[in-house]
């Protein structure tokens, strides 16, 4: 077990007047090498809860353990735990500082104390996870970049320090449908190639629920579900709907579908799943 | 990352109090009186009626006191500083003695007046921002400074520009908060090094905030010419300021008691 959480709460402004609790008694268990979705509409938790994950936040009460240590007990390193857990904020093309982008991506193995040899192995290595040319970019000024581009240097910027775990908070938001894709397909390669345990935080259902092998919803500081996009989809539409945050526009068709009193499976995620299941139900061989 | 979230400058609280709905130009100039007639007096029993005065304005206004008295806090050092050059610096009858350091009974005087009269003037300024929201304080500002329009200042100007700083301290400080952790998280460290690190340190903070500022300056311009901004001239006003009764009472009031207080004390 990678990260554990105990009945966490968290209150914002505690004692004074614009006093607001955020997080409601949280119990989550993340394994390693898990790849989870954290859904839920803005200002549910979301990004509260993650910043507990590698103690920016220290909970109200509760207790999160994270390989076995004790996030709270006085003379816990919190930078290494910050160099296990990579965390990616939000438009993270907002902290980018340095002159070039090899002193931005070397920026967090350096303050690690490593050898330039070796840092410039972690930046080479980092720029090549996300699809970034080191002949091309290293030299460049991050801010002559495009916004998709530019992320995916912040994304680098977080993988040089070589994290067990990648928190990324909504890293799809402002981004054009094609940006979308190539750093979500960026994140899944680095999920599948290094085993790395991933989080991503997200608002939208759409191309996340694809993406993840488990979905945490979390609605007004609670995890209301917790289970595979296919289970929730199928057992939890109407939850989903309830709280506001709807779903995938293919899983609501067939949702539609089985309403009309087709007997099809509900738990679909692409418009491929959906096809080959309307027409396994209709007994017509799959064409392409 | 705590230390950000306790800045209660310029926090406004609504309430529905007296305090609160006086015509803004009329607090300022009572501010006014009460801080020159604080550099006035010369008496503890002068800072008495005029502390009483205040509190009482305080207990009016229905802003709970802890948060008029919080913005003490960060000054806290400075009256305390101030209190203690005062006590051994000031020649005079020794009313204690340690060593080389001695304590007189005029130091003692004159360092418990000076620290009321910082402690009256801060309670005075944070009640005056606490119980006015920024947008009336710079309305205020700007019909008071226009009196001085034929000298060629420009009130309107200073005010928009007041009022655009206000409002954005909020917003940068969230920001401050957020590229700070966001830092943190890829291995920067705020809290150890000597005085040199530690502002060394600071670089990745400060680029990323100046260049959102600039940038969020740059939108902000834009938005305003998008909507036709062009300066003070012909400009109405959404809210036209008008004296009512009380504010005349208010006013008198102060001005009665500050000119007393200052005179007789």
């Amino acid at each position: 077990m990678f990260i554990h959480l105990e009945n966490i709460c968290f209150t914002y402004s505690l004692g004074m007047p614009f006093e607001t609790e955020v997080l409601k008694n949280i119990n989550l268990e993340i394994d390693k090498g898990e790849f989870i979705g954290l859904i839920g509409n803005t200002g549910c938790g979301k990004t509260t809860l993650i910043q507990h994950f590698n103690g920016l936040l220290t909970p109200t009460s509760g207790k999160i353990c994270v390989e076995g240590v004790d996030l709270n007990k006085k003379g816990v390193n919190l930078r290494l735990v910050r160099q296990k857990i990579g965390l990616v904020f939000q438009y993270p093309e907002n902290q980018l500082f340095e002159e070039t982008i090899y002193q931005e991506v070397a920026f967090g193995p350096r303050k690690l104390g490593l050898p330039e040899g070796k840092i410039e192995k972690r930046v080479r290595e980092a720029l090549k996870m996300v699809d970034l040319d080191y002949n091309l970019y290293a030299e460049r000024s991050p801010f002559s970049l495009s916004g998709g581009e530019m992320r995916r240097v912040a994304l680098a910027s977080i993988l040089s320090i070589r994290p067990k775990m990648l928190i990324l908070d909504e890293p799809t938001a402002n981004l054009d449908p094609q940006g979308r894709d190539n750093i979500l397909s960026e994140i899944e390669k680095i999920h599948y190639n290094f085993g790395m345990t991933v989080v991503l935080v997200s608002h939208n259902m759409e191309k996340i629920a694809e993406t993840v092998k488990r979905l945490l919803v979390m609605y007004r500081g609670e995890i209301i579900i917790d289970d595979t996009p296919q289970e929730i989809f199928e057992k939890h539409a109407n939850d989903l709907v309830k709280v506001g945050l709807g779903l995938p526009q293919v899983t609501e068709c067939m949702h539609k579908l089985k309403a009309k009193g087709k007997d099809v499976y509900t738990g679909v995620l692409t418009v491929d799943d959906a096809e080959r299941e309307v027409l396994k139900k209709m007994k017509k061989p799959i064409k392409r | 990352m705590r230390i950000l979230r306790n800045i209660s400058f310029g926090q406004y609280i609504p309430r529905d109090s007296l305090i609160h709905n006086l015509d803004p130009r009329i607090k300022i100039l009572s501010c006014l009186a009460i801080i020159v007639s604080l550099f006035l007096i010369t008496k503890f029993s002068g800072y008495l009626i005029l502390g009483c005065f205040v509190l009482i304005s305080i207990i009016i206004s229905k802003v709970h006191p802890k948060f008029v008295f919080r913005g003490l806090r960060p000054l806290l050092f400075i009256i305390i500083f101030t209190l203690i050059i005062h006590l051994f610096m000031t020649e005079g009858e020794v009313i204690y003695q340690l060593g080389f350091l001695k304590i007189t009974r005029e130091g003692l005087v004159k360092g418990l007046l000076v620290s009321f009269r910082l402690f009256i003037l801060i309670l005075t300024t944070s009640l005056l921002t606490l119980a006015t929201s920024p947008i009336s304080l710079t309305d205020g500002i700007e019909r008071l400074l226009s009196v001085f329009k034929f000298i060629g200042m420009p009130a309107h100007e200073i005010a928009m520009m007041m009022t655009i700083a206000l409002r954005f301290i909020p917003t940068l400080l969230e920001e401050t908060e957020k590229i700070m952790k966001a830092q943190i998280s890829r291995g920067a460290d705020f809290e150890s090094g000597n005085i040199f690190n530690r502002a060394k340190n600071l670089i990745p903070i400060l680029i990323p905030l100046f260049v959102n500022a600039f940038r969020r300056a740059d939108e902000l311009a834009i938005a305003m010419e998008a909507k036709c901004y062009r300066g003070g001239e012909g400009r109405t006003h959404y809210r036209e300021l008008k004296i009512k009764k009380t504010d005349i009472l208010t006013f008198v009031l102060t001005i009665v008691i500050t000119i007393t207080v200052s005179v007789m004390f």
